[in-house]
């Protein structure tokens, strides 16, 4: 069997509106949806505030403070290049890569910064959902099911 | 003659309301009073702009911009001390070392900042100001009304 994030998607949704009784499958399922949403939206969160400090020290960007405007500035366009290879993996193994590679550039690009801290927490928060996905993926290959994702 | 600060704002207010014909001297007393008078307003000025400057700074909101707010509010104390110095000069010659003394302070403490060029272009109206002070005692030095430094000692 094998499964990509829509199917799971909508079995999950069907088990819930039709009150089935819970398999372990069914549970795993859900739970791995929910560790995919969990992700899909730690990614929101972390462009969400990226976009927000972005329009701040746009806001106030005058003489001594353009600075921060232009470390922000000047890291969003490869910032958003990970961030859309990250919602773009087709298996756990790239999702752990791209996280990996996203960490690497905050820790380079925001070196020095109090910002650098706020980046790397909401990558520790998605580095929780993919250990997370991990485990859940575990549980379904012992139930002998198999998955591909999809975050699209 | 020596003229205390408020006299020439009494004695010009009292030739406006008499509506005395103006005299040279009078004329020349009337630009002393106003370029004492915008001498103190401009080093409001400049201590406006600092005040503001600061109350930003610390309403930033994100702590890498603390820099900024730590500048400012590092600086503030011995920024003041000169402020109340050039407000409370008694000569001239007073008036012009709390000038330099800010500038060496503006120099010193915001070296490399984009601040620093603000605060120098206020206190260039400053100086401004002071110059014309210069001319204007000049003037009445000649006129007699102000002593000369030794005349008023």
């Amino acid at each position: 069997m094998k499964l990509n994030d829509s199917n799971v998607r909508n079995l999950a949704q069907n088990i819930f509106e039709h009150d089935y009784l819970l398999s372990d499958e069914v549970v795993e399922f859900a739970n791995l949806r929910t560790c995919i949403d969990n992700y899909s939206r730690e990614i929101d969160e972390l462009v969400n505030f990226y976009a927000e400090v972005q329009e701040y020290a746009f806001d106030v960007m005058h003489g001594d403070l353009v600075v921060f405007y232009d470390l922000l500035n000047n890291n969003y366009a490869k910032f958003i290049d990970i961030i859309e290879i990250m919602r773009h993996v087709n298996s756990i193994e790239e999702m752990q890569n791209n996280l990996n590679s996203l960490i690497a550039f905050i820790e380079n690009a925001f070196a020095d910064t109090y910002l650098k801290a706020n980046l790397v927490k909401y990558a520790e928060n998605i580095q929780s959902h993919v250990e997370c996905i991990k485990l859940h993926q575990t549980a379904l290959i012992n139930l002998k099911i198999y998955f591909t994702l999809n975050c699209q | 003659m020596n003229l205390e600060y408020d006299y020439p704002s009494i004695l010009t207010q009292f030739i406006i309301e008499q509506n005395h014909i103006l005299t040279d001297e009078i004329v020349q007393l009337s630009l002393l009073y106003r370029a004492i008078e915008e001498y103190f307003s401009d080093v409001n000025e400049l201590m406006n702009f600092y005040e503001q400057k600061k109350e930003f700074a610390n309403n930033l909101k994100y702590e890498d911009l603390g820099f900024y707010r730590d500048l400012l509010n590092n600086n503030y104390d011995k920024f003041i001390v000169i402020i109340k110095q050039m407000k409370s000069a008694k000569s001239i010659e007073e008036i012009q070392i709390n000038l330099n003394n800010m500038s060496l302070f503006i120099n010193h403490a915001f070296a490399d900042t984009c601040i620093r060029v603000n605060l120098l272009e206020y206190l260039a109206d400053v100086r401004a100001c002071l110059e014309d002070i210069k001319t204007r005692q000049v003037a009445l030095i000649k006129f007699k009304i102000l002593g000369t430094k030794n005349e008023i000692k």
